[in-house]
């Protein structure tokens, strides 16, 4: 399988649209899926992800490894994913820096670490093993986090970049995840923004959060706030163009409507990356 | 705290019960967040993989959803063991026929309704492929015997005349596509047996299915896509 590279702006594909996207003329550069709903399985999923492969370069975003986690890593599910992988033929594979299982109990989420040292040493040798053994280069996100666990003696932006270093991976930046974050925690979303490893970013990720209550939440169930689409422009000016990623799980709207979110992301990049007059014309020139 | 003493505090925390004493712990309210995210997740995820089971239990009493109670109990009984949230379906018809055997009054057939239901999901995923110029039988087929009670729920399922006990009936799956049932007359039921080698035309024969009967038939279910051309 040939391996196509991502660029530009993608967005996750979904049961609900597949076919729509298939027929769509509009601009998608890439595709993600989450690879646990592909996972030895076949049928009209498996078959839908056959139809769009063809046309886009497609990545998959693992919910499940349990990185993280103090259970060791479950070889069937390693298997299964790097025999998708194989059939995606990509590059590149991203996760969580989280857990979601302890003693073979699943909890279907995706849970926050203690930010410490020996967690940023436990979840970087498991991330660094898998990184070798899929032979993909490993992304790994930051997660939204609704409690800050015991023993938290690092900020989370020196949790992450000790972890990712280690563990030669690189960062999936989800904007919206920072903005909640900093909202839950009452801190400034530029300043959480700007302490992070920046510098280590691969991939962006965007999505749309509700607030409940008191509470933010992450929910992919709307479209990117405007705060969002500002921390974005501000996140790409550190990191230049990466491939971006719009994520839409919960009450989806019509195709339309999320790839109107892609083309807003598009734009935004074309304008925050665009290389300076002269070098443009140097380019051009050449 | 060392990560193994707070992995073993958090997995008590998550399954609701308190933080440990001693040592630092997250604000209450925080880790709420995630013990409430557990205890939904599990009837969430029941809920779209047993639609029917869900409205069975929902119409069987008016006034009285059987359901919430039953998927809390469920979930609280049957931690998830698998990184697929979905694979926790496979225990519920095991559930539900030991809370019947308990005295639990439940609508009837309740049990054959959710393993309906979970096998039309393990066979509308299942990774086999079916090639019929090559196979002789769809790999992606299940045959069952439910209580008639099941028509109750699944209307569709009824068949012209006399319901026979048990019902039998034939899930598929066409191809890559969807999910179908068949009700077998005695005559595609042998046509079935014998294409995958469970009895030999001579028993058949014994029992009044000769070849005329057992070829039209066999030729039917090619058609629907549960034989191959190869039988």
């Amino acid at each position: 399988m040939r391996r196509r590279p991502v660029a530009g702006v993608g967005i996750g594909l979904r049961a609900e649209f597949g076919q729509e996207l298939l027929q769509s003329d509009r601009t998608v550069d890439w595709l993600e899926i989450v690879p646990e709903n592909f996972m030895g399985r076949g049928g009209a999923g498996r078959r839908l992800l056959h139809a769009c492969r063809e046309r886009w370069p497609i990545r998959a975003h693992g919910v499940a490894l349990n990185l993280g986690g103090p259970d060791p890593l479950r070889e069937d599910y390693l298997e299964s994913l790097g025999d998708l992988l194989a059939e995606l033929g990509g590059d590149t594979f991203t996760e969580h820096l989280s857990y979601s299982a302890i003693g073979g109990r699943y909890y279907h989420d995706l849970l926050p670490l203690p930010f410490t040292r020996e967690a940023a040493e436990h979840v970087a040798g498991r991330a660094a093993w898998v990184r070798e053994s899929l032979g993909h280069e490993l992304l790994l996100e930051n997660i939204t986090a609704y409690a800050r666990m015991p023993g938290s003696e690092l900020p989370e932006g020196r949790f992450i970049e000790l972890a990712l270093r280690e563990a030669g991976a690189g960062l999936l930046l989800d904007v919206n995840n920072v903005y909640v974050n900093a909202r839950n925690q009452g801190v400034d979303p530029l300043a959480a923004l700007e302490a992070l490893p920046l510098e280590l970013t691969r991939q962006i990720h965007l999505a749309g959060h509700h607030r409940v209550k008191q509470r933010w939440l992450d929910d992919h169930g709307a479209p990117v706030a405007d705060e969002v689409w500002r921390l974005f422009a501000a996140a790409l000016s550190h990191t230049g163009p990466v491939p971006v990623l719009i994520e839409w799980d919960n009450y989806l709207p019509p195709l339309d409507r999320i790839l109107d979110e892609a083309d807003r992301a598009r734009a935004i990049v074309a304008a925050v990356c665009a290389p300076p007059p002269a070098e443009r014309a140097r380019e051009l020139w050449a | 705290m060392t990560l193994d003493r707070f992995f073993e505090a958090a997995a008590l925390c998550l399954d609701g019960r308190p933080w440990p004493a001693g040592g630092a712990r997250p604000a209450d309210q925080d880790m709420d967040f995630y013990v409430e995210a557990a205890a939904r997740e599990g009837p969430r995820l029941l809920e779209e993989l047993f639609p029917l089971t869900r409205r069975a239990c929902a119409r069987w009493r008016p006034g009285r959803d059987l359901w919430p109670e039953l998927a809390s109990a469920f979930s609280r009984a049957h931690g998830s063991r698998h990184w697929d949230p979905n694979a926790r379906g496979s225990e519920l018809c095991a559930f539900l026929r030991a809370q019947w055997a308990r005295g639990a009054e439940l609508p009837p057939a309740l049990d054959d309704l959710a393993d309906y239901e979970w096998r039309c999901h393990l066979l509308a995923v299942s990774p086999a492929a079916f090639d019929p110029a090559r196979e002789r039988v769809n790999p992606n087929l299940s045959l069952q015997a439910y209580s008639p009670s099941i028509l109750e729920w699944v209307p569709a399922l009824a068949p012209c005349g006399a319901v026979p006990f048990p019902l039998l009936v034939c899930l598929f799956r066409v191809g890559e596509g969807e999910v179908r049932w068949l009700r077998p007359s005695p005559a595609e039921l042998g046509a079935l047996a014998l294409a995958r080698g469970e009895i030999d035309a001579g028993a058949l024969a014994d029992n009044g299915l000769t070849g005329p009967a057992l070829r039209e038939a066999a030729g039917r279910l090619a058609e629907l896509g549960i034989l191959g051309a190869a039988q």
